[in-house]
């Protein structure tokens, strides 16, 4: 079989993977970074507690291997009572390791709206909601997206740890086919392929976004 | 059942952990070293060369080039162990991120630099081995410091070929044990006492890099 015929007959079966892949993506992009901003808002927060607790749960979810985090809550859970599908358990524990490492980015991007901004705000007896909506969110937005971008692209990549508790996701697909067909080095080739044509253009035009972006500043 | 119950176990797995993760970091400094200068290179198909290694290292997760090196490879008759599998992949992927760190240390260094060189008739090796690397290694060396410790959690995939390092161990000894919480606690405890002395000296150095600097801009001024 030649090379047009083995991507022509094994391509379309990573397909169904890459849907799961994404999906899953979209999963843990919904939930992680409505939290990643509730830890990053925790982490400026004028009350110490909250400040500590915050920073606690950012750092342990994003100190240990995503692959660690994801086997707590699959392997781990259940020994407290907590059963989870392979699906569910992924989009968990990835969406906390992801939030925990975005918060960092929402939060230096709070952090670079100047102080005077607040101040101005505070002047003109405007309230903490306010402020926010009006003033502190739609300029770190700009600063905020091309990180957030790129961290979305990554955790594309990241979605294939579900490998290891058999998330039906791409590389699932790819190590299935590869071990019925015999077809390791076709299978792992394509399926690398698809992670890096979604990847790399990705990667491409954050850097252009981020290049637009920054001159304006 | 004691927290503590894993521990001498986990320990024999963190010996492959930190093999994976130092020798890998180490081959990627130099391998980034290679990189970053044939992006810097006169010629574009050099040049092109660097930069399509950088962009398809990075663009492809660590689990398929795991997955190629073990299970592909011996297809194409190179067998590799595990370990050299694990060692390989990471090394490789390590050369594309550092390569990527080197460069925005370089760029962070004023171009009028290198024509100070270049108009004192200082070669450019000389130029850049006294004036700028020295510069640039402010930025790299926090940013390195950074990816060593991605590079340790990122070390843990090698668990997917078989390598005995600490996730495989909690993987193992969770089941056995029937004890997978405590495990995978134990597990996670033992990167989190790993990657956090480690940020904690890499800032610490950083901060002294950064008083150096300040302490020779000061001199300069009183001079």
């Amino acid at each position: 079989m030649n090379a047009i015929e083995l991507v022509g007959q094994y391509l379309p079966m990573l397909l169904p993977g890459l849907w799961v892949s994404l999906q899953l993506l979209a999963m843990l992009v919904i939930i992680g970074t409505p939290l990643a901003f509730i830890l990053a808002s925790a982490q400026r927060s004028r009350y110490r507690t909250l400040r500590g607790l915050a920073i606690v749960f950012v750092e342990i979810a994003r100190g240990m291997p995503s692959l660690i985090l994801l086997y707590l809550v699959y392997f781990g859970l259940p020994t407290a009572g907590i059963n989870l599908e392979a699906y569910w358990a992924a989009v968990i524990a990835l969406s906390l390791n992801y939030a925990g490492y975005v918060s960092q980015t929402i939060k230096a991007g709070l952090e670079s709206i100047p102080q005077g901004q607040f101040e101005a705000a505070d002047s003109l007896a405007l309230g903490r909601w306010t402020q926010l909506k009006y003033v502190i969110l739609p300029q770190s937005f700009k600063i905020i997206t091309p990180p957030l971008l790129s961290w979305i692209i990554v955790y594309f990549q990241t979605t294939s740890v579900g490998f290891a508790i058999a998330v039906p996701e791409m590389m699932s697909v790819a190590y299935s086919v590869a071990a019925a067909n015999f077809q390791y080095l076709t299978m792992f080739l394509l399926s690398g392929l698809i992670y890096a044509v979604i990847s790399i253009p990705g990667s491409q035009a954050v850097s252009w976004l981020e290049n637009r972006t920054k001159p304006s500043h | 059942m004691s927290i503590f119950e894993f521990w001498p176990a986990l320990f024999r797995g963190l010996g492959y952990t930190l093999l994976v993760t130092l020798s890998s970091f180490a081959i990627g400094l130099i391998i980034a070293f290679v990189v970053t200068a044939a992006r810097r290179s006169r010629l574009r198909a050099i040049r092109f060369l660097g930069t399509a290694y950088v962009e398809i290292l990075r663009g492809i997760p660590p689990i398929p080039w795991l997955f190629l090196a073990y299970f592909a490879l011996p297809m194409v008759g190179l067998k590799l162990s595990p370990i050299q599998a694990g060692i390989a992949v990471f090394s490789l992927i390590a050369g594309a991120y550092l390569s990527e760190i080197y460069r925005s240390g370089l760029r962070s260094v004023p171009p009028g630099q290198m024509e100070a060189i270049d108009s004192l008739g200082l070669t450019r090796a000389v130029g850049y081995a006294k004036v700028i690397i020295p510069q640039a290694i402010r930025s790299v060396f926090p940013q390195s410091i950074a990816y060593l410790i991605g590079l340790l959690k990122d070390s843990a995939l090698v668990s997917m070929i078989g390598v005995q390092d600490i996730t495989t161990i909690a993987v193992v000894q969770g089941r056995n044990a029937g004890e997978n919480l405590t495990a995978f606690i134990s597990a996670a405890l033992m990167y989190l006492m790993i990657s956090i002395p480690v940020g904690l000296i890499g800032r610490n150095i950083e901060e002294r890099l950064k008083r150096r600097k300040r302490a020779k801009k000061k001199d300069r001024v009183t001079a």
